[in-house]
């Protein structure tokens, strides 16, 4: 364990003694860094280049008063534990190419101050465990940023904010109060493994593409800015904020996992909304407007449009309860008298096993409520205070329902 | 006394109503949303919507044009 300074006046290759002093401005000539050395670069460093020219390890990276280029000609890892593990860029410093800096987390204490420098190279993140990294400030990576650890452990970085211009790839889960921002014109996606949800805040601030397939996010807040996102299936979502005006998404479905407080702040887009059999309450300062909206639910599941907005179903708008649930049915409320789900001219509108209370279609020109199962049998529902606003059809009353 | 801060959480979301002109004359409002912006961000974010705003436009011209 030892500490080992860049001096110059040797080849720059990491692997070299001439690049190496045991002291700060001391001689060249000692040992290359190894997993257990400390990395210190300074003034006394005078600029001198860096070129990681093998697979590379050291404790820490710290790096102060140096304007000079490291070279990531292969992978340098940091392997210090908890926060003898930091990485301390300079401003005005340079660290580019196709390697990958990798910080190897261990713990909650670790921390990456990056000082306005950026990776203009690849990032990972390879815990063998559930950790913790503090992103003081802002950190750019230009190339693609990896959480690598492959299991349900969670990868947690706080505070700051990550730019990323390459793409995001995650095979666990990761969270924390970090902003990750996706920057830059190059097309970029995100990768995940499915149910590993990104748990940090996510900003699209593109001026390029960003490709989905889907994308698995909870917790925090998911913001729209700038940029074309194309997804191709669905955005699964756990409890959430979602301000992401500006993109239609293909479909928003829930993942299953208890009930969903969904906390929308700016009107959510999308062709359809699945459920997965739990409550949904849909809340914050803006409503939604779907094509399609499709819930099954659990025997006392409760839907709950709150705070008076505007909710709009264009297309197909489907709720059905279990069969155990005749007794004790779940129930579409809001938060007072509304005119908050408008259900397009020709939207049709099945629900089942369900109570409906102080629900207004202010649109419902042609609204059918035709009260099936997701089998077409026809089953009870309970509609109240909506008389002067729901057109039940013929088709309802024939069927004898309770309204 | 020995302490270390693993976290803390403020966020804060500013939201611009912008008016674009772009080249072909045609204009659009549109709502911006910054989440924790720092220093120049806003005026950043408006710059890249620009730009990305623009670039779906051509897009969607060579789509008509194909």
């Amino acid at each position: 364990m030892a500490s080992r300074y860049l001096v110059p006046g040797g080849d720059g290759n990491y692997n070299s003694t001439s690049n190496w002093s045991a002291t700060d401005g001391g001689a060249s000539g000692s040992s290359f860094p190894v997993a257990a050395d400390d990395i210190i670069i300074n003034a006394n460093s005078f600029n001198t280049p860096l070129n990681i020219n093998v697979l590379s390890a050291c404790k820490s990276f710290i790096v102060t008063n140096y304007t000079g280029t490291i070279t990531m000609t292969n992978n340098l890892s940091v392997n210090g534990t908890t926060n003898t593990g930091n990485i301390t860029l300079s401003a005005g410093m340079i660290i580019t190419g196709n390697g990958t800096f990798i910080k190897v987390p261990t713990g909650t204490t670790g921390v990456i101050t990056s000082n306005g420098a950026i990776f203009d190279c690849n990032f990972t993140f390879s815990p063998a465990g559930a950790t913790t990294t503090i992103i003081t400030g802002t950190m750019q990576v230009n190339k693609n940023l990896t959480f690598s650890l492959n299991s349900t452990s969670i990868t947690t970085i706080n505070t700051g904010t990550i730019n990323l211009g390459g793409d995001l790839i995650h095979n666990g889960p990761v969270a924390g109060t970090s902003t990750i921002q996706l920057i830059g014109s190059t097309t970029s996606t995100i990768t995940q493994v499915a149910t590993r949800l990104l748990q940090t805040n996510l900003t699209i601030n593109k001026t390029g593409i960003l490709n989905l397939i889907n994308l698995y996010f909870s917790t925090r807040t998911l913001t729209y800015t700038s940029g074309i996102v194309n997804i191709s299936d669905s955005l699964i979502i756990g409890n959430c904020t979602l301000n992401t005006n500006g993109i239609i998404w293909n479909n928003i479905q829930t993942n299953g996992v208890g009930a969903l407080i969904l906390t929308i702040t700016s009107q959510l887009n999308s062709i359809s909304f699945t459920g997965n059999g739990n409550a949904v309450t849909f809340t914050g300062s803006a409503g939604f407007n779907f094509d399609n909206f499709i819930l099954p639910l659990s025997v006392t599941a409760n839907i709950i449009f709150a705070n008076n907005l505007n909710y709009y179903v264009n297309n197909n708008f489907t709720i059905f309860g279990s069969a155990t649930g005749i007794n004790n049915p779940s129930t579409i409320r809001a938060s007072s008298t509304i005119t908050n789900l408008i259900l397009g001219n020709n939207c049709i509108c099945k629900i089942a096993f369900v109570n409906i209370t102080n629900v207004n279609a202010s649109q419902g020109k042609r609204l059918y409520v035709l009260c099936f199962d997701n089998g077409d049998t026809i089953k009870t529902c309970t509609i109240t205070n909506s008389s002067n606003v729901f057109k039940i059809t013929k088709r309802l009353r024939q069927y004898n329902k309770t309204i | 006394m020995k302490y270390t801060i693993i976290d803390t959480e403020q966020s804060l979301t500013i939201t611009t109503k912008v008016e674009y002109t772009f080249d072909d004359g045609t204009s659009e409002i549109i709502e911006i949303f910054h989440f924790n912006p720092i220093d120049f961000d806003v005026l950043d974010n408006i710059q890249n919507r620009y730009e990305s705003e623009y670039l779906k436009k051509e897009i969607e011209k060579s789509k008509d044009s194909e």
